[in-house]
């Protein structure tokens, strides 16, 4: 095993740290947790700086720990689980991660990517165009033999359970395999925070701290706005397929979103295992009177909503054309609101306020969502 | 055991198959290697293409194998058992009982506090009494009602509420274990690591063992229950040892490999259309080796070599075997049985 060098980016990771955080100082053990996410932390153990990974999808008790270690260190560790900074080539399983990766610059070292038809990013379609960006396969079953064969530094994972034949192979070839549980934050702002540990990969903690901060106070500005507004308009939510409406349950991301955006969703206090699963009869009885239709099927045109189930076309959301799906791609069939929309939470939000309260924010131009048109 | 010269010039032609097609899904893979990178990646290890060919690929071709020859002995044992050509692991529904199973532990395990079983441990377990459970109960109406067409309907009933309650578990189900229950069910040989290996050896060997060691009586018991016990052979006993035997391999196969459809069913029919011989021991050679044969084929279609995506399995497998069980048909005009 070659050795490492051990130049840590305390300073930079600490930089970020004294601002938003909680930190526990002691003279050889410092940690740092991130003030929204739960799914990620930061600690230094003589004089070491590890990114621990906690629970990255739902129901999970599963952790990792990657030491952080720049190329003048002398560390000797499992290259499995050290991870040289900053990265210089590396794959993702999830579009989301290239959001993040793009708000930091850094899509030139991204390599190969699962899914690259559906990515909005124009600068990463272009790269797919000439081939500088390969198609990964599945996400949960990645070309691993390409991945070997190209000399992936590391290996950013979306996962809905532990892969763990995925993860021993990539451990034979020293590739870290990162489980980026980002989806699983309940927290919009949660969710943008992970821009933090993209930061550490690229070297970027400064930056990434910086771009945090300001999404943050610019999302918690507009929440204020929106609580000032005294009158919260009802919507509902989700899309129905096969005569079943499925829409976000209580206490989950979507609905932590219309609450923050001063918007009362008729179903928020539901509580289901995942998604909701509404008979069309219920969706009709109790969402009827809504004026606003929010995060609708890819449909573009309300015409094929009403298709869908005769109830539909009754209403009011629908009467008054107040639906709005999140379908909005800059390119290929990419959807901006899952690329973006994670990084940028203020942008969703202000999006929302501007559905919900268009008197607040008149001159604002949709991001992510789009009215369905007759 | 006496064997005919074609019949041993024919089983000469398969092994040299198996060794050819071995080599081929090993050099066929996502990523193309040269005839120069291949042979330098099977002894160099400090190459990339070592880790790709000795990780990757050689466990993904000898998993190919022993699930061509677990699921192929499987098929044919059920079909001696049941005396009815038409039957086979996923035609009686053991492969839905295997994947009831699966699903119980991976869709249901919220709902049934099953959760603390680890997936290597909890998908395999169930999977495994899914597929006993199913078997055991066609069994049981065989043994009061001995008519081949009831036997079938029996077993496409269980497959049906089988995949009833699949789907119900499904409809309750999160989408994230969903999604995982649906990529279980595409079926592969990817990703087995030396333990899964090992289990997939010692399901299909010990179901060779037992049917090779079985071979006299398992052929008194294909000219009926009477003529069997005239010979000494005790029915009720190999009966049971039947259903074990293919439950068992079946289970631990759909539980590591997922459900792979048509091997059990095809590739006995396959194997008596090239021998044409009542002899159960080399049948079950056969057997093997056309199993193998089938599975690895069906295996390197599924990876669309240098590509990035792969084919699911099962429905690679349903894809070459549907069309073989009609040629057979239609040129013989019967199963020959």
């Amino acid at each position: 095993m070659k050795p490492y060098g051990l130049v840590i980016a305390i300073s930079l990771i600490f930089a970020g740290c004294n601002s938003v955080g909680n930190e526990k100082i002691s003279t050889k053990h410092k940690k740092w947790s991130p003030k929204y996410a739960k799914g990620f932390s930061f600690e230094e153990k003589d004089g070491v700086t590890y990114l621990n990974i906690l629970n990255p999808w739902p129901g999970s008790n599963f952790k990792q720990q990657f030491a952080l270690i720049s190329e003048n260190d002398s560390l000797k560790a499992n290259k499995s689980l050290a991870i040289n900074i900053p990265i210089k080539r590396w794959a993702t399983s999830s579009t989301s991660h290239v959001g993040f990766a793009e708000e930091l610059n850094e899509l030139n070292s991204l390599k190969a990517l699962s899914g690259t038809n559906y990515v909005s990013s124009e600068g990463v379609q272009s790269r797919i165009n000439k081939n500088e960006i390969v198609e990964l396969g599945q996400t949960g079953q990645p070309n691993i033999e390409w991945i070997i064969r190209n000399q992936i530094e590391v290996y950013l994972n979306f996962s809905i359970a532990e892969n763990a034949s995925v993860q021993s192979l990539l451990e034979k070839a020293q590739i870290p395999m990162i489980y980026i549980g980002e989806w699983n934050e309940k927290h919009p702002l949660a969710r943008a925070e992970w821009i933090k540990v993209f930061g550490v990969l690229f070297d970027k903690q400064k930056q990434a701290d910086s771009i945090f901060a300001a999404i943050e106070t610019n999302y918690q500005k507009w929440k204020k706005r929106a609580e000032i507004e005294g009158n919260a308009p009802n919507i509902i939510s989700g899309s129905p397929y096969n005569g079943v409406w499925y829409a976000p349950q209580k206490n989950s991301y979507m609905q932590k979103f219309y609450e923050d955006a001063n918007l009362n969703y008729v179903w928020k206090d539901l509580e289901y295992t995942g998604s909701l699963q509404l008979d069309m009869e219920f969706v009709f009885n109790t969402g009827k009177s809504a004026s606003i239709w929010l995060n609708s099927s890819e449909y573009q045109y309300l015409s094929s909503l009403e298709k869908l189930n005769p109830l539909i076309s009754e209403l009011s959301s629908v009467q008054n054309s107040g639906v709005y799906n999140t379908s909005k791609s800059k390119v290929s069939e990419g959807v901006l609101f899952y690329e973006k929309g994670v990084v940028r939470p203020d942008l969703v939000l202000k999006d929302l306020i501007q559905i919900g309260h268009p008197n607040l924010l008149t001159k604002h131009k949709l991001h992510f969502f789009e009215k369905l048109r007759k | 055991m006496r064997i005919k010269i074609s019949h041993k010039r024919l089983l000469v032609n398969l092994i040299l198959g198996l060794i050819l097609l071995f080599c081929l899904n090993i050099f066929l893979g996502s990523v193309k290697l040269s005839i120069k990178e291949f042979i330098t990646g099977l002894y160099d290890t400090t190459s990339a293409n070592y880790l790709i060919i000795h990780s990757l690929r050689i466990p993904k071709a000898l998993s190919s194998i022993l699930i061509g020859v677990g699921l192929g002995l499987a098929g044919f044992l059920m079909q001696i058992l049941f005396r009815n050509p038409l039957s086979g692991p996923y035609v009686l529904g053991v492969t839905t009982g295997g994947s009831l199973g699966a699903a119980l532990f991976i869709l249901g395990s919220s709902l049934f506090s099953i959760g603390f079983l680890h997936p290597k441990y909890g998908i395999p377990l169930f999977s495994s009494l899914g597929s006993l459970t199913v078997l055991s109960m066609i069994l049981l109406v065989y043994k009061r009602i001995k008519d081949p067409m009831t036997l079938l309907i029996t077993g496409i009933l269980f497959s049906s509420i089988s995949g009833a309650v699949i789907s119900i578990l499904a409809y309750f189900s999160t989408a994230e274990r969903l999604r995982e229950f649906v990529f279980w069910s595409y079926g592969s040989t990817h990703l087995m690591n030396t333990y899964e290996l090992l289990i997939l050896t010692l399901s299909s060997g010990l179901c060779l063992v037992f049917a090779l060691k079985n071979s006299k009586p398992l052929e008194a018991f294909l000219a009926g229950d009477i003529m069997a016990k005239t010979l000494g052979v005790d029915v009720d006993k190999i009966r049971v040892q039947i259903i074990l035997f293919t439950g068992l391999t079946v289970g631990v196969l759909t539980a590591f490999a997922g459900p792979v459809a048509f091997v059990g069913l095809v590739v006995p029919h396959i194997s008596r259309q090239i021998l044409k011989t009542s002899n159960v021991q080399l049948q079950l050679i056969s057997v093997c080796l056309i199993g193998s044969l089938f599975v690895l084929a069906s295996d390197i279609v599924a990876t669309l070599p240098s590509n990035a995506m792969s084919l699911p399995l099962n429905a690679v497998t349903s894809i070459i075997g549907a069309p073989i069980l009609l040629f057979i048909v239609i040129k013989t005009k019967r199963f020959i049985f």
